[in-house]
């Protein structure tokens, strides 16, 4: 990978040749520099031109927003109001420190991305071990298991939303081996396992795909050598396979993290944070600041301290996979 | 319906967007805080006193002040709710009220007549004892069914207070009066249907939002009564025209006056920044003509707000939409205060934690008092 960024940025820095173009050949050095320049800085302004609207893009509408979220967080908001924010210094973080709705939140999505993440990613390893060998329907296999990553998981969320339900496919099939109902999305003791298992199955396809192009890339000869060195399947498991999937694996881990903590569409549309608050996350709770109680201050702060805990979470994940 | 109200309009023509409930409000927020809000609006009574709090509502007391007074009487009760401290903002495009609904089939299996449903909440729960269907000590079929959702619950709660003879507020709104006596009784009423020797419902959380209405608890027997809305109803009596399905009255909790959650559902209210002030209290007099609001009260399925329109032939032909109609001057708004989601929200979070038995109802109320006198202090 860092090979083939090298020759591109070297490909790309090359002058072009050809009619029209100086011959260097036949220019000494100093000809050389002087007849080169106009044509670099032309060439830079090209790239500046063409990154321009991308760079713009990523200005306007993304680092801006966070920086003047950074900036409402410091203060008291509603969109409703007319004039500025009051500014408030620290209050907000302050107040969400001695906030129980708010350190349970930070609880719930903790909870939730630890849980949901180990399932997820140990799944998808064993589903990718599987995909990667050749069988009648392994790209069946492949793309059945990654539809659910395409859907909308709104409406994934809607489909579980019924198979939970009271007469949904659940307590269907609880019913065939003559079990009551179970109230899945309805107590708080089970409501965030019921999402955590939806999010398992909307997970699996994309870590699978990933950890499978991790696998791809392990050079076969490995395998080979491990082999007639009298490694059994766990041996070559154990010292190739994982070693070799690791910047995968790490890679697959973060981005699960950075994910999980931000879940919102399947808390709002499974259980609206409920029963008791035992499925409200952060991110669920700064719509409801913000949107429901017009606090665009105090959901700013949320959003702050959620980045933090995302930050913190991944930062530990990446510092686990360090190779030693 | 867009077109007639763009021809009926002397003074402009109108452009009307619609905005999916989930967004109004973020819609609006965007709109008023970048000075391009619509003249005129919708939204439900419950956001009324923020608005006006932040001077994004338009007083209509001059407006309403000329209207005749067959025409106020025609509206119910349904102007009150767009009052704040006694002057009007809203005015009201659609209605709602809380019933009880019950299959007749199993009033009748269980000896009950449907013909005479319970005249007050002390009857319905005699009612849902009979009806409940047991297997050992599981529940099969509840006896009467709430939503769990947290402002399903409060206006449970709030029913059975105001049925009781309680009041959510003092008259200024300053003073929390929810926990006291007919609270504290109207609470436990609602805990007992699940907990305590002899619990009517299993299923307590149970939310119906976002599922098809043939999946209403009601359609699939697993319970013989429900407390909803009007709309619901209708929706169900229409996935299951086979269901006898009857409407109750707006009860008493016991022998005092009927009193149910209720009133306006949405109503339209005039940006004070907007330049077309006299154009836009028109177009709200178009969409509060009885005939088309009756008109856009059958294509959403929601309640005219006209007492007249109870001779129409969708009220009539709508069951559910016709015990509304008739039992409109029972029905009362949510408080309009400052803060009032938020006071909803608190106040629904301390029901759900008596409802499951983690706190009793007299601590439920009190803590509950405790957190929203906190809030409405920070408000005012």
């Amino acid at each position: 990978m860092a090979d083939s960024a090298v020759h591109s940025s070297a490909v790309s820095t090359e002058l072009p040749s050809g009619p029209g173009f100086p011959d260097p050949g036949r220019s000494g050095p100093a000809r050389r520099s002087r007849s080169r320049r106009p044509l670099h800085r032309s060439i830079s302004r090209a790239g500046i031109v063409l990154v321009a609207p991308a760079a713009l893009y990523v200005l306007i509408f993304q680092l801006a927003p966070v920086v003047y979220g950074l900036v409402l967080s410091f203060t008291q908001y509603s969109p409703l109001q007319r004039g500025a924010p009051t500014f408030i210094g620290l209050d907000n973080y302050a107040t969400l420190l001695r906030d129980p709705d708010f350190l349970n939140a930070l609880w719930v999505t903790a909870r939730y991305t630890l849980q949901v993440l180990p399932v997820t990613v140990a799944i998808a390893l064993v589903l990718a071990l599987l995909a990667n060998r050749p069988f009648p329907g392994v790209g069946l296999f492949r793309s059945a298991l990654y539809i659910p990553h395409i859907v909308s998981l709104t409406a994934v969320s809607m489909i579980w939303l019924w198979m939970y339900s009271q007469n949904g496919l659940f307590n269907d099939m609880l019913e065939l081996v003559n079990l009551g109902p179970q109230r899945w999305l309805n107590d708080a003791e089970t409501a965030l396992n019921g999402v955590s298992v939806m999010r398992i199955w909307k997970a699996l396809g994309s870590n699978m795909v990933l950890l499978l192009a991790g696998l791809q890339t392990i050079p076969r000869d490995l395998y080979e050598a491990a082999s007639i060195d009298g490694a059994n399947r766990w041996h070559q498991f154990r010292y190739v396979t994982l070693p070799g999937l690791r910047p995968m694996l790490v890679y697959v881990v973060a981005m699960d993290i950075i994910y999980l903590s931000q879940s919102f569409a399947e808390i709002f549309v499974l259980t609206s944070g409920g029963p008791l608050n035992s499925t409200t996350t952060v991110n669920y709770l700064i719509y409801t600041e913000a949107f429901d109680y017009s606090s665009m201050g105090s959901a700013s702060a949320m959003a702050f301290v959620l980045f933090a805990f995302i930050a913190g979470l991944t930062l530990v994940a990446l510092r686990a996979g360090r190779e030693r | 319906m867009t077109r007639y109200l763009r021809r009926q309009q002397q003074e402009g023509k109108p452009t009307v967007t619609f905005i999916d409930w989930g967004d109004m409000s973020t819609r609006l927020n965007a709109g008023f805080s970048s000075g391009t809000g619509p003249d005129v609006y919708g939204h439900g009574p419950a956001a009324v006193a923020d608005l006006v709090g932040y001077d994004r509502a338009l007083p209509l007391d001059e407006y309403i002040d000329q209207m005749d007074s067959a025409e106020l009487e025609d509206l119910n009760a349904a102007l009150e709710s767009g009052i704040v401290d006694g002057t009007y903002y809203m005015f009201p495009i659609a209605s709602t009220g809380r019933h009880v609904g019950f299959n007749a089939a199993h009033a009748e299996a269980a000896g009950l007549d449907p013909d005479t449903p319970p005249a007050s909440f002390v009857e319905l729960r005699e009612w849902a004892d009979e009806l409940v269907v047991r297997s050992g000590d599981q529940i099969e079929r509840a006896g009467i069914v709430f939503d769990a959702r947290p402002e399903s619950m409060q206006q449970a709660f709030t029913t059975l207070l105001w049925s009781n003879g309680g009041e959510m507020f003092s008259e200024d709104g300053s003073e929390v009066l929810f926990s006291g006596p007919e609270g504290v009784e109207a609470l436990e009423w609602y805990v007992n249907l699940y907990q305590g020797s002899s619990p009517v419902d299993s299923n307590l959380g149970g939310t119906w939002d976002g599922l098809p209405p043939a999946q209403s608890p009601l359609v699939t027997e697993d319970t013989s009564m429900l407390f909803s809305d009007p709309s619901t109803f209708t929706q169900i009596m229409e996935a299951a025209p086979e269901l006898d399905l009857r409407i109750m009255d707006v009860l008493p909790f016991d022998d005092g006056e009927p009193a149910a959650f209720g009133g306006a559902a949405t109503g339209v209210m005039i940006n004070p920044d907007s330049s077309r002030i006299d154009a836009a209290w028109e177009f709200i007099q178009t969409i509060g003509d009885p005939e088309l609001n009756n008109q856009y009260a059958e294509d959403v399925g929601h309640v005219p707000v006209h007492a007249s329109a109870i001779e129409s032939e969708y009220v009539q032909e709508t069951p559910a939409v016709a015990a509304t109609v008739e039992n409109a001057d029972y029905f009362r708004s949510n408080p309009n205060i400052p803060a009032w989601t938020q006071v909803r929200d608190t106040l629904a979070q301390y029901i759900e934690q008596a409802l499951s038995g983690q706190l009793t109802a007299q601590d439920a109320l009190d803590q509950a008092a405790a957190e929203v006198e906190q809030t409405l202090a920070e408000e005012s």
